[in-house]
């Protein structure tokens, strides 16, 4: 399916966006500060947008960038809440990597 | 740009269709205005009095809440609502009511508990009724949208519980932990549920089973979603090799959050994974079996030889629960098989054990409540000591329920794993079931290991303290143990009345 004419198809935009969320995954599962896995997790919703956005106007139906928006106001409080939670920490202790958090074990 | 609507929507929205759609949520509805309401009374009285005039609030809520569930369960007229989103049909009805009493227990139990711990209680009272709505709505989601934003409700309120004991640095270690791996697997389930949407065009889950009816070949992408979603549903109900999350967030939580949250994404969780998987895939069921069944096994197998070595008893039920999970996930995969009788005995079966599983886990975590101090929650199995002279009921309480989650007759966990068992076994699932029952007989040991402490003669005679309100959920969680395992008939017949999901589709 080509789109606004050109010969851009629509698995391009599924391609990147899975590339985009591959790299997400990654970054969660690589990097060690909070702050940079908070956003390697927003980036991996946002690959989600893509995908949704890019399926809605394949089939031509709403429904996808109507999700898109729910998950964009999810991602918006998940963000609050996490930044929240994260400077909550660091008010307390000098933690600047994820392997600080580390007092929960057995 | 092309116009996006292929087909016309039609935007006339008459009264009678608000009311109708409004009634079918009515449960939801009820605890949601009260959420409001609470949220108000807490900005509104002097500071003393909020806490308790939003536990009333709360209170006043969860009963409303569960009485409207239970008369649309006996009289209402129960169908899909908002154009299919969200439906108000029996398998809704079910968890709205288990997710009330399930409020109404974490309400009982945490009120002392946070004035004795001098926590702010207002705003802690208003998060979980937050989940609690979050829950319900994941229970009566019908489309994809809907059930992420139960999920995403339920998830961001228990973010937020979790590091509630601000300056304890476990709780807030449980809060970013819970925080960063729970947005990780929203976005698996999320990306899962977008493969789904763009395979069949739509999120309606009815329209799926539809769509995956009408079309022999399997799509790839729908393939892969099913993957997707079924990695995110195994991090949310704490299934191995996808629970490690699990035990440290359990522990440092204060306990009452990690009593409710242990019940409550459960059951919530468990209510999706029927919806989507055994309502929406029926047609793929053999594919998400598969899944589900090295799931199952890996969850019984680890979690109840990591619970053997654990001192902490949050942690000890934490792995407890992952091995819960996946005697829960056997009736799931029963509830897969295309024969209507095998598929109804699975999904009632695992209806059942949610509903049992509430009292005898909510009541363990409930008597360990009285044990925390103004300092902190004290949760090691030595803390137990000498509990039968310190509170002879407590101990006797404890006993039930322990050996209820081991799964000894009379009580109740006997039947649900009784039932759980018999529904693999009929769906061809004889190994998983084998490997369960001897896992089974592993978990006696900690589960008894738990009551030598209990029963066990220490010096310690210092008189426990439990309010009143809490003694009465504890009490009334154990004699339903030992009352609904004498007489599991009703709540039987109620699981199989839940099953019939209407979109289990022509």
């Amino acid at each position: 399916m080509s789109i606004g004419g050109s010969q851009l198809d629509a698995s391009w935009f599924l391609l990147l966006g899975a590339v985009l969320f591959t790299l997400g995954a990654i970054g969660v599962l690589v990097r060690r500060n909070p702050l940079v896995i908070l956003i390697c997790i927003e980036l991996m919703l946002n690959a989600v947008n893509l995908t949704l956005i890019t399926f809605s106007r394949q089939l031509q139906n709403p429904e996808g960038q109507l999700f898109a928006l729910m998950v964009m106001t999810v991602a918006a409080a998940e963000a609050v809440v996490g930044l929240a939670i994260l400077v909550e920490i660091f008010r307390v202790r000098d933690a600047e990597d994820i392997d600080d958090l580390s007092e929960l074990k057995g | 740009m092309m116009p996006l609507a292929a087909t016309a929507v039609d935007l006339t929205y008459s009264w009678s269709q608000a009311l109708a759609d409004l009634s079918q949520i009515a449960p939801i509805a009820t605890l949601t205005l009260f959420l409001l309401f609470a949220i108000v009374v807490d900005l509104a009285l002097p500071k003393s009095r909020r806490g308790d005039a939003v536990a009333m609030v709360a209170a006043v809520g969860y009963v409303l809440s569960l009485a409207t569930a239970f008369y649309r369960w006996n009289y209402g007229d129960n169908g899909p609502a908002y154009q299919g989103y969200a439906t108000g049909d029996k398998f809704s009805l079910f968890f709205e009511m288990l997710f009330a009493v399930l409020g109404i227990l974490t309400l009982a139990v945490s009120h002392s508990y946070l004035k004795r711990r001098r926590f702010v209680a207002g705003e802690f009272h208003v998060l979980i009724l937050a989940a609690v709505i979050g829950m319900m709505v994941l229970a009566s989601a019908t489309s994809l949208v809907t059930a992420f934003l139960g999920l995403e409700l339920l998830s961001i309120s228990l973010y937020i519980v979790c590091g509630y004991a601000r300056g304890e640095t476990k709780s807030q270690e449980s809060a970013a932990k819970y925080l960063l791996v729970g947005g990780f697997a929203s976005a698996f389930v999320l990306y899962g549920m977008a493969l789904v949407y763009g395979g069949t065009g739509t999120t309606l889950i009815p329209d799926i089973a539809k769509t995956l009816q009408a079309s022999s070949s399997s799509n790839p992408l729908i393939l892969l979603g099913i993957v997707l979603m079924g990695v995110g549903f195994a991090f949310k109900i704490s299934a191995a090799p996808f629970h490690m999350w699990t035990p440290d967030v359990y522990q440092g939580a204060p306990i009452p959050v990690t009593a409710f949250m242990s019940v409550g994404t459960k059951a919530a969780g468990f209510a999706m994974v029927i919806r989507i998987f055994a309502g929406g895939l029926p047609h793929l069921a053999p594919e998400w079996q598969v899944l589900l069944a090295f799931v199952a096994a890996t969850s019984m197998i680890v979690g109840n030889l990591m619970a053997i070595v654990q001192s902490s008893l949050k942690r000890l039920l934490a792995y407890s629960g992952v091995a819960q999970a996946g005697y829960v996930l056997i009736g799931v995969i029963a509830g897969g098989q295309a024969d209507p009788a095998v598929r109804a005995a699975g999904l009632a079966s695992v209806l059942f054990y949610l509903f049992v599983y509430m009292f005898m886990n909510f009541g363990a975590f409930a008597v360990v409540t009285a044990l925390a101090g103004p300092e902190g929650d004290r949760d090691r199995l030595s803390d137990l000591e000498g509990l039968y002279r310190r509170s002879p009921l407590m101990a006797i309480l404890m006993t039930v329920f322990m050996l209820s989650l081991a799964g000894f007759p009379p009580f109740v966990g006997f039947f649900g794993k009784l039932f759980l068992f018999t529904a693999g076994v009929s769906a061809g699932y004889t190994w998983l079931v084998v490997v369960a029952v001897v896992m089974s007989v592993v978990s006696v040991y900690y589960y008894v290991r738990v009551l030598i402490p209990v029963w066990s003669s220490s010096v310690r005679t210092d008189k426990l303290e439990w309010s009143v309100s809490s003694t009465m959920a504890i009490v009334l969680s154990g004699a339903l143990s030992l009352v609904l395992g004498l007489y599991p008939t009703t709540v039987l017949i109620a699981s199989t009345l839940g099953v019939p999901i209407s979109f289990f589709g022509p």
